[in-house]
């Protein structure tokens, strides 16, 4: 009798034991989402993170169960191989990251966390499969020509313009499944900063399935096989010479070289053409034509000071904020200081970190630079004339002390520096660290359309990080545009990276 | 042996209640039919009455779509009967057959949907249908019950399998290439759903005795309840006055 109640016993434990096991395995997707996802996405799926109003185009509402980028047929639910693909590679042109740092385990349960938040994944018993996508025939004049009249058949002028500008006759009637405002693509800015992919798998997927919660419908029923391929190579003509190429896939690792003579804060320095050149693209946080979408990255270590370079394309120098108007180019590396490793479980939110986990932020700006190699620019200077009435004389050194007494870092009127010490918990929090921790120099210089920018910091101070061989300390990046408004939370980012001291 | 044959049967049936309760909340047919079921009947009135209509743009391909056209958000009968209003109960679990058609057919007409607003029963299967001679997208837009997007080219069809329509809710539907294009599909909960007529006029049969909610929903003027007694072989009389 004992042995039959513990046999019962025993199995109705071991029938408990499974949905315990998944609930513990929930929980750490779910830490990971809250930590990594939830700002932008929101706690509960639905897309109102408390970063949502920066971004454009929002992020995903989970909630809906409706997806843009899938392998099934329009109204099907995305498969789990489709959710993986997104979010290891990120949405390039748009603020979603790449997470392909994450392990595969990591994101197959981040995967499982998001599907929960719709009830469209239960019902697998009327789930459609994916579409079948053949091997591309090769692209020819004779059928790019014909995808040219597949194209005006199918009345993709009409949305897409009829040399796939964007600027078809409805393109500014168009709006999203949440009734906003949605611009159709593009093709003539180039296959890179195609949402769904530009491979002609890619292209073909993109167009038989549709982009659900956009206007992009699915054309899965009006073309023959042959068609279909001659409009994909008509749409790769289109886009072939457009500026925005691929960028390099995936999230770089950041490879700092030890060298036996400390760097100088001089662009020129010979050791500069020694370290390795990490190209890192960069992600607007608010969708336009031209961002600052990669910057190129090295960092050399010496014995006693460290040094950052950086490279990118700035088709305009921008380096005054005294108007209301004006706004600086700027560009900022974020690290986590004490960081044990660069694993995401560790490591805090992308966005200035978050409550648990503090972040460092070097930011240099043009403007400082200004200061620093010109002489301190005050309003004065842009006002000049129209300053008559001025009760303050701002060339009485007088007129900066109360600030400076506050440490406030505008009241440096004989700035030493074009780089600022900041810390942050969180958007929203960041603050200046007091004088005597702003001992980060820089240097920047704006030529033909390029901005070659150093920071220049000496190790053991009290501000890091410390750079010791063989350490991972999570790393990252931001610039600012000037010329097109951009700053605080308006900027192109990049995503947490590995920045390995060798 | 005895002492164990409780134990057994107590788990399994307490997995079995657990799995059962989860279907608890699905409408049940009655076999046989409600049994001194009682009926409401009323009109819906928006009190006052609009003073213009809508009109709608109409701008592309008008060749085919025609001009301007009055928009069909709020019909309203000169008596101030609100047509196209949904009309249920809320709160009856089980009661009489569905009786709602086993296909549904949709249409596109002169850029236009047909019908404006389409009841129907989740899981039905049913054809749309592009009536007119240029190109639409069928496009609609809904939370987890059925969110599709496809081109239907000029007298073309698509058809809808059973089980796509997935649960009970509003469905709104577009066009996006003619943006005035608007329809709506409400798919009922249960059969105690109706649509008022032209003339604001609604009723609905054989409901089990008891107190329920009656829950109306018009497209532009929002949704409303009120509470309501069925009595057993009676009629209750129920007008129900919609504002602005």
């Amino acid at each position: 009798m004992k042995r039959s109640i513990l046999f019962s016993v025993l199995v109705t434990l071991g029938c408990l034991l499974p949905p315990m096991l998944v609930f513990a395995i929930d929980q750490e997707a779910e830490n990971l989402y809250n930590r990594h996802c939830a700002a932008c996405h929101g706690i509960k799926g639905d897309g109102e993170g408390s970063a949502a109003y920066l971004l454009s185009p929002k992020p995903r509402n989970f909630t809906l169960g409706v997806y843009k980028f899938r392998s099934t047929p329009t109204g099907e639910p995305p498969t789990d191989q489709d959710l993986l693909r997104t979010l290891k590679q990120g949405i390039p042109g748009t603020p979603m990251p790449a997470w392909d740092r994450l392990s595969e385990k990591d994101l197959v349960a981040i995967v499982e966390y998001v599907k929960s938040f719709s009830d469209i994944f239960e019902d697998e018993d009327s789930m459609e499969p994916p579409i079948t996508i053949s091997d591309p025939p090769p692209l020819t004049p004779g059928s790019v020509k014909a995808g040219h009249k597949v194209y005006q058949e199918m009345e993709c002028d009409k949305c897409h313009g009829p040399g796939g500008k964007g600027d078809g006759s409805t393109a500014s009637s168009l709006k999203d499944d949440e009734e906003r405002p949605i611009r159709p693509y593009d093709f003539t800015r180039g296959p890179g900063l195609m949402k769904g992919g530009a491979s002609a798998q890619a292209i073909y997927r993109t167009f038989m399935t549709g982009l659900d919660g956009t206007p992009m419908p699915s054309f899965i029923d009006e073309l023959e096989e042959k068609q279909r391929w001659q409009l994909v190579h008509y749409i790769q003509s289109l886009s072939s010479m457009g500026q925005a190429q691929a960028l390099p896939k995936g999230t770089p690792t950041l490879r700092a070289i030890k060298v036996s003579a400390d760097p100088s804060l001089d662009l020129s320095d010979p050791v500069w053409t020694k370290a390795p050149v990490a190209m890192v693209p960069l992600r607007p946080l608010w969708a336009r034509n031209n961002w600052v979408d990669s910057i190129k990255v090295q960092i050399v270590v010496g014995p006693k000071t460290a040094a950052f370079r950086f490279e990118w394309r700035d088709v305009r120098k921008d380096e005054t904020t005294i108007r209301p108007q004006d706004f600086r180019d700027a560009v900022a590396i974020q690290y986590v200081p004490d960081a044990i490793s660069a694993d995401y479980v560790g490591i805090p939110f992308i966005g200035m970190g978050d409550k648990k986990n503090a972040v460092t932020i070097w930011h240099w700006k043009a403007d400082w630079e200004a200061d620093v190699t010109g002489g301190f620019s005050d309003v004065v200077r842009k006002y000049g004339k129209v300053m008559d009435q001025m009760v303050i004389d701002l060339t009485n050194e007088k007129a900066y002390l109360p600030g400076r007494g506050a440490d406030n870092p505008l009241s440096i009127n004989k700035r030493k520096s074009s780089v600022e010490v900041l810390k942050a918990k969180g958007f929203g929090t960041l603050t200046s660290l007091p004088t005597t921790a702003q001992t980060v120099e820089g240097r920047g210089v704006w030529h033909d359309g390029v901005w070659t920018v150093v920071m220049h910091q000496v190790l053991d101070s009290a501000v890091g990080p410390s750079l010791s061989k063989g350490q991972s300390l999570p790393f990252a990046v931001a610039a600012w545009d000037g010329a097109a408004g951009d700053r605080n939370g308006q900027k192109s980012v990049s995503q947490w990276m590995e920045l390995v001291i060798e | 042996m005895k002492k164990i044959q409780w134990i057994i049967p107590l788990t399994i049936s307490l997995f079995i209640f657990g799995v059962g309760s989860l279907e608890a909340a699905k409408y049940k047919v009655i076999k046989g039919g409600v049994k001194n079921g009682g009926m409401v009947s009323g009109s819906i009135i928006l009190n006052p009455p609009p003073s213009a209509v809508k009109m709608l743009k109409v701008d592309k391909d008008t060749e085919i779509c025609g001009g301007d056209r009055p928009s069909e958000e709020l019909v309203v009968s000169e008596g101030g009967g609100v047509k196209n209003a949904v009309i249920s109960i809320e709160g009856i679990k089980s009661g009489k057959k569905w009786g709602f058609p086993k296909k549904f057919v949709y249409d596109q007409k002169k850029c236009r949907f047909v019908p404006h607003l389409m009841l129907v029963k989740a899981k039905t299967k049913g054809t749309v249908l592009n009536s007119d001679n240029v190109g639409h997208n069928f496009h609609t837009v809904s939370k987890g019950i059925f969110s599709i997007n496809k081109k239907i080219k000029a007298n073309a069809k698509m058809v809808v399998k059973k089980n796509k329509i997935k649960r009970p809710g509003v469905v709104r539907v577009k066009c996006d290439l003619h943006s005035w294009m608007k329809g709506w599909w409400v798919v009922a909960e249960t059969p105690y759903t109706v649509l008022s007529d032209e003339n604001g006029n609604f009723s609905i049969t054989d409901i089990p005795p008891g107190t329920y909610k009656l829950k109306v929903w018009q497209e532009k003027l929002g949704k409303t309840e009120q509470d309501i007694v069925i009595k057993a072989g009676e009629t209750t009389k129920m007008d129900v006055e919609l504002s602005l």
